[in-house]
């Protein structure tokens, strides 16, 4: 293990590894690693986070912080710690926005084409409550589905996620030039 | 009051719409101060406010079914109608319960440790009080229940003063975003103790508060939002109960 001079900056981080809140110590352990001191008193403080810190987070981003410091961690990985799954790691900012607008693009294209599906399955069957019934179908699918990305690949979740903001920030933006009230249809006068 | 809060040619800006906007402006705004005071990153921050915000819209429309009844649920589980902006956005309530299980979900999938949302807490309730004022403007529900006290206003169409409720709901929210700004660096008020706190005390005060309004009385003299703030106050007891056992696990181990 190297002895260098320890920046500045690498007490303050070890100091919030020791003692901040559960996010400030994973970014506290982040930094480490992200910094290359391979100080004794750096290497010792991550093994002690990786191996007992309370949060499951910290202890992974230790590990991750000593793998980075090129050190493989003192202790095995306890148990429980293996995340169950294993997310899509982006490995350019590219990539990373390529998946960002597939999901964008995506949600305009997946719905359009199912609400038009919809659509003509009302009119053909001569049923109004068949467009509720889609609705019903659909909605449970859109958020599974918006899961299932979160989880593997997050990007394209976020893409959605950005879609439906949108929307809904337009949805906003428009409600303050029309009657908008908290739940009155558009076809209720109001006030009566 | 005044729900037309102007006019630019022929387009009406109507005051709740308005003060809706201005309230999210507003609360988005503190929520980034208090990221970056914090130094959270912008890969974690984005997509737990993004999903926050979309859960918060779907949860204030879906809400309505609770609080209106089954006979809403055409329009509010109709996707297009969530974007359609003549429907109007909703109840705060549920506003609030989909923002934070949106916002949950969120930083779990971001791999984000402990719970990201104390930064919304002064966020939602400066978001709030300055929304609120849209909904006194609008004349939203007829304010409140007819009253004698020295602050009540007059309303078109009746003789008699009412509470003027959205304006207490406003003044609460501005005094807890005070509250909230001076605990936020507490130790005990991290890792989302803060905003279960500032949810909790909000709805403390919307129970209260909903004495005065006028929705409908659900049973035993309670509206369904009342019940609602009861439901949620007692699954923030219970989780806190089961993290304080927690916690005492582990300082036996």
């Amino acid at each position: 293990m190297s002895e260098q001079q320890p920046d500045p900056r690498v007490g303050e981080y070890l100091a919030q590894l020791a003692k901040g809140g559960a996010s400030r110590r994973v970014n506290a352990a982040r930094a480490l690693g992200n910094s290359g001191n391979t100080s004794e008193v750096v290497l010792t403080a991550l093994n002690t986070a990786a191996a007992s810190d309370p949060y499951v987070y910290v202890r992974r981003e230790a590990r991750n912080a000593l793998i980075k410091l090129g050190q493989a961690p003192v202790q095995g990985l306890p148990v429980g710690d293996e995340p169950w799954h294993t997310p899509h790691t982006y490995t350019s900012l590219k990539e990373a926005w390529i998946d960002v607008a597939l999901g964008f693009i995506g949600w305009f294209v997946a719905n359009g084409i199912v609400w038009f599906a919809i659509n003509q399955w009302t009119r053909a069957s001569g049923q109004p409550n068949n467009f509720f019934a889609g609705a019903l179908l659909w909605l449970p699918c859109q958020i599974i589905l918006l899961i299932v990305l979160a989880v593997f690949r997050n990007r394209i979740a976020l893409g959605v996620l950005a879609a439906v903001a949108l929307n809904l920030a337009v949805t906003l933006l428009l409600g303050m030039t029309t009657q908008a009230m908290c739940g009155i249809p558009f076809f209720v006068q109001y006030p009566p | 009051m005044n729900p037309v809060l102007l006019q630019i040619g022929d387009v009406r800006i109507y005051a709740h719409g308005l003060l809706v906007v201005l309230g999210l402006v507003t609360g988005i705004a503190v929520l980034v101060l208090e990221a970056r005071r914090r130094h959270w990153s912008k890969e974690e921050v984005i997509p737990i406010t993004l999903a926050a915000f979309v859960g918060g819209m779907i949860g204030a429309r879906v809400s309505m079914i609770f609080f209106h009844g089954w006979d809403v649920a055409p329009l509010v589980l109709n996707w297009f109608a969530l974007f359609d902006p003549n429907v109007g956005s909703g109840s705060i309530l549920g506003a609030v319960a989909g923002a934070y299980i949106g916002g949950y979900l969120a930083s779990r999938f971001v791999g984000k440790p402990g719970c990201a949302c104390d930064a919304f807490a002064p966020a939602m309730a400066l978001a709030m009080a300055v929304g609120r004022i849209g909904d006194y403007l609008a004349l939203e529900d007829g304010l409140g229940k007819p009253t004698d006290l020295p602050w009540g206003v007059p309303i078109p169409g009746v003789d008699y003063l009412v509470h003027p409720a959205p304006l207490y709901d406003s003044a609460f929210n501005l005094a807890w975003f005070g509250v909230l700004m001076l605990l936020r660096d507490k130790p005990v008020m991290q890792n989302g103790n803060l905003l279960k706190f500032g949810l909790a005390g909000y709805l403390v005060f919307r129970f209260l508060v909903e004495f005065v309004r006028n929705n409908p009385v659900l049973a035993f003299g309670l509206s369904a939002q009342q019940y609602f703030c009861l439901a949620l106050l007692a699954l923030l007891a219970l989780y806190c109960f089961v993290q304080a056992g927690r916690q005492r696990l582990l300082t036996a181990a």
